[in-house]
């Protein structure tokens, strides 16, 4: 047989009632065939890939002995962490329960609740948030041993608020850690709101001016308090991260790389392939801090210096966005070398990029505001001991 | 050089000839956007036909459709283009049946139709990801080859994952 490509790829129904017929035929051959079973074990591996999700690829495992055998050899993971079924009386597989509730309350920072719970008022916390038992990462990881890439997801019991609605206080951080913790932004607001910028263009630019030239902003008692809550607050989430970070890699030794995010998007850790080996080879050398961060529950923060942009009204053009209170807050290791040596705006750039977590959506208006805030003059500059 | 001597070394055209005998006639631009194709006419240089004994003719035409519209977004290359091929890769593999699914996905990893295949597999991915064990034994007609008591056991063992 031989057809003209306007046959086949241009209308499809003059083809069609020829092709019907092998089709039809095909089918009746392979009707009771397994597909997957015709699939070559590299192009099956290529698809449990992608699948990321640790809870669909652990009930592949009993779908088939091929797909049993298939699965361990799964390196990109996703695992929001799973919720115990409180009923089930706890094994020796999970974490001490009363250890890894704790150790899951540390993620959460109880200041930002609080604050939380102060801003946002239709939305009560559930009673029994602190009741609720999870698996450990490691148990629920451990089909997967030959992982390089992980993206652990937490749980956020108590009832938080995000982007989405008007006239709450917004903070979001990302942080990155080898060894120790490398960087950490934060960027947070009284209220983000979407708003239809007045066209009064002469009237905005002296309200911009005024922001940004003139005289610097400054923060009240209360507000800048409110800063240090958030900057704290960040900075031990982030650590007990760490702290968690480190309990895992010890059993996966191909991985590679971690993000460890949380369910209302509002931080995000990350460690890279270079900073991981880096923490491998570290970790566990130094005895006495190893010992105070058990007790602790999270990983020691180094001394840091600190720099913090504040903006009381920022409006957004691209985004269509007002933003009160705006402050964006850069964090660095004192012994980075970066506050002393090379100060300056390219090197934040760097960092600033993008990264939060969240949607597409909320990713524009945080990439926006950094961008305009940074070209700014800081407001605070700061350091911080070790805690 | 005249504009017509351009337009024909631009295009030239290959055939391609499917398992069942069907043969398609290609622009070489819109072929070579599958790997196996593009060493074949690399190797063989004048050769215009290709023989694809692995490929039957309804599949071959699906992936050609699919490389087609890949060339030609290609071609005119805005910014607006990557909307475009996600828009019309999501209604390529929208209503695929498993049958079709498979031997395409087949024909595409054969033709080393990378980015074909990144899609299809992705479709696949889509297919499993948050489903019961019963529900993809069903969706891609597989049956269970454990011995009893095994499957079990492995649900035992990750019982996390079966709550």
């Amino acid at each position: 047989m031989r057809f003209s490509r306007e046959n086949h790829l241009g209308t499809e129904e003059s083809t069609g009632s020829m092709l019907i017929k092998n089709v039809s035929q095909q089918e009746k051959e392979e009707e009771e065939d397994d597909y997957f079973d015709h699939l070559p074990d590299a192009i099956l591996l290529v698809i449990f890939n992608k699948i990321l999700d640790a809870k669909s690829l652990v009930r592949c495992r009993s779908v088939s002995k091929r797909f049993n055998s298939l699965i361990p050899q799964v390196e990109a993971i996703f695992l929001p962490l799973p919720r115990k079924i409180p009923l089930r009386k706890p094994t020796s597989n999970t974490l001490s329960a009363k250890h890894f509730k704790n150790l899951l309350n540390n993620f959460i920072p109880k200041s930002i609740r609080f604050l939380q719970s102060i801003v946002s008022i239709n939305k009560p916390r559930p009673k029994n948030a602190r009741d609720l038992l999870y698996y450990s990462p490691n148990e629920a990881l451990k089909g997967f041993k030959e992982m390089k890439s992980l993206h652990l997801e937490l749980p956020c019991p108590s009832g938080e608020v995000g982007l989405a609605g008007n006239d709450e206080s917004f903070v979001k951080w990302k942080a990155e850690f080898g060894t120790n913790l490398q960087s950490c932004v934060i960027l947070g607001a009284n209220s983000i709101q979407r708003e239809t910028l007045p066209k009064n263009d002469n009237l905005n630019k002296e309200n911009d001016n005024r922001n940004c030239e003139s005289a610097q902003p400054v923060l009240a008692d209360q507000e800048l308090k409110m800063r240090i809550v958030w900057m704290i607050s960040s900075l031990i989430a982030a650590s007990a991260r760490h702290y968690l970070l480190k309990r895992i890699i010890a059993d996966f030794p191909d991985l590679r790389n971690v993000v460890i995010s949380d369910e209302n998007k509002r931080g995000k850790l990350y460690v890279g392939e270079e900073k991981l080996a880096e923490l491998r080879t570290n970790s566990g050398n130094d005895e006495s801090s190893v010992a105070l961060e058990s007790s602790l529950e999270r990983s020691i923060i180094p001394d840091l210096g600190m720099k913090l942009w504040y903006v009381p009204q920022l409006e957004l053009p691209g985004s269509g966005c007002v933003i009160k209170g705006a402050t964006l807050v850069v964090i660095r290791p004192l012994d980075h070398g970066v506050m002393n040596g090379k100060k300056g705006s390219m090197d934040d750039g760097d960092l600033l990029g993008d990264g939060f977590d969240g949607n597409e959506e909320e990713n524009a208006i945080l990439g926006e505001a950094v961008r305009e805030m940074i070209k700014m003059k800081k407001t605070y500059v700061m350091e911080m001991t070790s805690f | 050089m005249s504009s017509s001597s351009t337009t024909t070394t631009t295009t030239r055209l290959l055939m391609l000839k499917a398992s069942d005998g069907v043969t398609f006639e290609v622009e070489e631009a819109v072929a070579t956007k599958l790997g196996a194709i593009n060493n074949m006419v690399e190797e063989e240089g004048s050769e215009d036909l290709i023989c694809l004994p692995n490929v039957n003719g309804k599949f071959l035409g699906m992936v050609l459709e699919w490389c087609k519209k890949h060339a030609n977004n290609n071609t005119n290359s805005d910014k607006g283009n990557d909307e475009v091929n996600k828009w019309w890769d999501k209604e390529f593999v929208m209503d695929l049946d498993q049958n079709t699914l498979y031997h395409l996905l087949m024909a595409a990893d054969y033709l080393s139709g990378t980015e074909l295949v990144d899609l299809l597999t992705e479709k696949v991915a889509s297919m499993i990801r948050g489903k019961k064990v019963e529900e993809i034994r069903e969706t891609f007609k597989i049956k269970s080859d454990f011995l009893p008591g095994q499957e079990e056991e492995i649900r035992k063992k990750n019982s996390w994952a079966f709550e």
